[in-house]
């Protein structure tokens, strides 16, 4: 038995008046040991963060700690004054963020930062100090820590800027790790290397990890033991082989079995063979110009001859990492960019040449739904006049734009009585769910989906990828599904299409790709899905059934 | 619209102000009944200090009754407060969406322009267009609503600049509805917080303009106005201090009332906090 570093008992902690339940974390009991990683998954709002910046001693002013107890190493941290909490934050507890944009100051050179943490827990010498830094960042395999350590936070990469956080937490030898969704911000290949960065450091270092998540494939990749929690409690805790295999409580049951494979599902219905939208070498670059005076140029080339074609009633999944031009060609396919070059030809005519009446009878074809569910629906609009507007402006009658705004809320799961109320009084994942109508309004034969489901819980997206699939069904749409996770391209799509840097560098039918992928990126995508073998494998099929 | 009177209703401070402003319109209206005929004319004795028996609130050095002019000056403050602004903030709103929404060289010329009018003093340009076109209510107002646009234009176009990259825009242009639709149906509801709030800061503005340039003479003839009466009296501060005070605490109090109340019309127009307020 090693020993035990962090031990949380009991702890409770409260939120104020009015929010939607009276404790955020309720009775949480948790062990955290040296050479571990303990994950904590939740879903949004079951209390997993707080719990952390509970440890850190950083919770938010109205959120307060009710009850029970939170010992390191044998102190008890409620007792602590706060000098000596904030010796202990960074010396002996650090922690690093999801978002490694804006965690890294934009003014400051990487080896400032790392350098201003180590005055400020004593380090005097400034040699000794700069030999710290370079060692930390080459012990995060960053390139050229010695050149490195004079570059600005704005010349690296997502990834790169992750490592950095980490070695500045790593900085004063810390003996616990808080990790608060490291890696929910990155690509999945970047998402990959710093995953088996954390894992290495910890052994190599011997710390004990807390590492918080909502993916059950990160916790596959990294974990040692995992906690389940749901609503403020700890529902399952156990060996991360134990929590994955046979999964207990229905909760964990349920979000395991959210989890997809990269095993293609079945091709739900032949698809006709005729091309209903053909993309013929589309070419977009953007260009900046800055100043008014000075007319230097950058250019980004979004779509380098780019050429799709989906069938009737086909679902084809366009995959990549972000800036792959991904959105962009979606964008241009519903006429909110302007392309340079190439042809989107819907059902034979060139669309990107459209303009006035005809180009609003094509929109009524071809419709979006969007990422963010809480961007895309107007605040101001009732769901109802969100649903019915853009009938009405294609000529559709008043009474019966209504009727069929209700049908819709119907069809997407919804009651009835949304269609007076005002998108703020919804979630996520219903949000998404008026998304949906509100491009189905118009009766498209098309649909362009930009990461539908990326901004939704795990069991909320199964819902909404289950919705989408029926409505394809019944309605027989054909789609273009646009996004970053290849799981939720398994579950939903017939044809794969891989694009990288503008380029579409692989396009097959999904399970071919899946199964046989041709091209070095697909590959290296396909290998850096986390937890890709746990959810291929065997035990998957046991855990499904659980 | 019954909803969002009903929630301004609920809102005590912006009821506050709601309650003062129409107690002044009211009063303003009511002007001729109260104190029929002219306000100039001479009534009492002159230097009676306020609580003289049928002057409450003094007589100025002709014997003229300031409570009259203070209900008089009314009329024509709160007039032009509110037409300059109205016209201020349609002028700054249409060019400001106009500019947010279009971007590219639309913005750029509008943007300059814009800037043409911010880098002259603004009451100095008031002075000169009201001594260009001579001294009279539709000068003033024309003067004020020229001065005051420039910074409602740039705060639509910063609201529009935001508000035009969110999906719920995106949405409406894939559904084919027209710019000019999209501006005023889906953006400028979503911008009006912000207007409402820097339009009623602005008839505040306009009657402290409009006093001022009354104050150096500049106002109408026909018209006593606060900012008159304050520039009169000021010789007298020391003898007569009722004179200029009256006056004074009336624009203060138009001011503060405006105030409250576009503050509470914001939260009334925003039905997220408004459902929370009620629950």
């Amino acid at each position: 038995m090693t020993e035990t570093l962090l031990d949380i008992r009991d702890l409770r902690i409260s939120l104020p008046a009015g929010a939607d339940r009276a404790y955020a974390v309720d009775g949480v009991t948790l062990a955290l040991r040296r050479d571990e990683i303990m994950c904590i998954v939740g879903e949004s709002g079951s209390g997993k963060s707080l719990l952390a910046n509970a440890v850190m001693g950083l919770l938010p002013g109205a959120v307060r700690i009710a009850g029970g107890s939170i010992h390191f190493d044998g102190t008890d941290l409620a007792r602590l004054d706060p000098e000596a909490y904030r010796d202990l934050r960074g010396r002996r507890i650090a922690m690093i963020f999801q978002e490694p944009m804006t965690a890294l100051n934009p003014i400051m050179t990487v080896g400032e930062q790392i350098d201003e943490l180590l005055v400020a827990h004593g380090m005097t010498d400034k040699a000794a100090r700069k030999r710290r830094v370079v060692e930390l960042l080459a012990a995060t395999e960053l390139p050229e820590p010695e050149l490195l350590y004079h570059a600005y936070p704005f010349r690296l990469s997502g990834g790169q800027r992750q490592r950095v956080m980490i070695a500045c937490a790593l900085a004063l030898e810390p003996d616990i790790l808080i990790a608060d969704e490291p890696t929910t911000a990155l690509d999945v290949t970047t998402q990959k290397q710093i995953l088996t960065l954390i894992r290495d450091l910890q052994a190599r270092r011997r710390i004990a990890v807390l590492f918080i998540t909502h993916d059950f494939g990160v916790v596959a990749e990294i974990a040692h033991r995992v906690a389940v929690m749901q609503w403020g409690k700890v529902v399952e805790e156990g060996t991360a082989d134990a929590v994955l295999r046979q999964p207990q409580h229905p909760y964990t049951q349920r979000l395991v079995a959210a989890v997809h494979g990269l095993s293609a599902r079945p091709a739900l219905a032949e698809h006709a063979a005729e091309p209903l939208l053909e993309v013929v070498g589309l070419t977009k670059t953007f260009r900046t110009t800055q100043g008014l005076f000075v007319r230097r140029k950058r250019e980004v080339h979004a779509l380098r001859q780019v050429s799709l074609t989906i069938h009737r009633g086909e679902t084809v999944g366009l995959v990549g990492e972000s800036g792959s031009g991904k959105t962009t060609l979606g964008h241009a396919i519903v006429r909110l960019v302007q392309t340079d070059a190439g042809e989107v030809r819907f059902r034979g005519t060139d669309i990107l040449a459209q303009s006035g009446s005809a180009l609003r009878a094509t929109r009524a074809r071809i419709q979006m739904v969007f990422q963010d569910p809480f961007a895309s629906l107007n605040p101001r609009h009732s769901v109802g006049r969100i649903l019915t507007e853009t009938p009405r402006i294609h000529g559709v009658p008043k009474a019966e734009a209504e009727a069929r705004a209700r049908r819709l809320l119907e069809l997407v799961g919804l009651d009835a009585s949304a269609f007076g109320r005002y998108p703020h009084e919804f979630s996520g994942g219903q949000r998404q769910r008026i998304g949906i109508a509100r491009a189905l309004a118009l009766e498209p034969e098309l649909i362009v989906a930009d990461e539908p489901v990326s901004a939704l819980d795990v069991s909320v997206q199964g819902q909404v990828l289950d919705l989408l699939a029926d409505i394809r069904r019944r309605l027989g749409l054909a789609m273009l599904f646009i996004t970053h996770d290849l799981r939720v391209a398994a579950q939903v799509c017939d044809t794969i299409a891989v694009m990288r840097r503008g380029e579409l560098v692989e396009i097959g039918p999904a399970a071919e790709v899946f199964r046989r992928p041709q091209h070095e990126y697909t590959q290296r995508l396909l290998a850096s899905v986390p937890g890709g073998e746990w959810a291929d494998g065997p035990i998957r099929e046991i855990a499904g059934q659980a | 619209m019954i909803e969002v009177a009903g929630r301004l209703v609920r809102n005590a401070i912006g009821l506050a102000g709601l309650i003062f402003l129409a107690l002044l319109i009211v009063l303003a209206i009511a002007a001729p009944i109260i104190y029929p005929g002219d306000p100039w004319r001479m009534v009492g004795s002159p230097q009676l200090p306020p609580l003289s028996p049928g002057f409450p609130l003094g007589t100025d050095a002709l014997g003229r009754d300031v409570a009259a002019g203070v209900v008089h000056g009314a009329r024509v403050s709160l007039l032009i407060g509110l037409v300059s602004s109205l016209c201020a903030v349609i002028i700054g709103t249409c060019l400001g969406a106009v500019s947010g929404y279009f971007g590219r060289w639309v913005d750029d010329l509008i943007m300059r322009f814009t800037e043409f009018f911010q880098t002259i003093p603004s009451f100095m340009l008031a002075i000169v267009l009201v001594a260009i076109f001579s001294p009279s209510i539709g000068s003033i107002v024309f003067a004020i609503a020229i001065v005051s646009w420039p910074p409602v234009a740039r705060l639509v176009r910063a609201e529009f600049l935001s508000l035009r990259s969110r999906d719920f825009v995106k949405a409406a242009v894939v559904g084919g509805q027209s710019p000019l639709r999209i501006i005023f149906r889906q953006i400028l509801p979503n911008a009006f917080s912000p207007i409402i709030v820097t339009g009623s800061l602005m008839v505040a503005s306009a009657i402290l303009l409009e006093s001022a340039l009354s104050f150096l003479g500049l106002g109408d003839r026909e018209y006593v106005t606060w900012g008159f009466m304050i520039g009169a009296g000021r010789t007298m501060i020391r003898q007569a201090w009722w004179l200029s005070a009256f006056p004074g605490i009336a624009i203060f109090l138009t001011v503060l009332a405006l105030n409250l109340f576009g503050q509470g019309l914001n939260d009334a127009l925003n039905p997220r906090l408004a459902r929370k307020g009620r629950a």
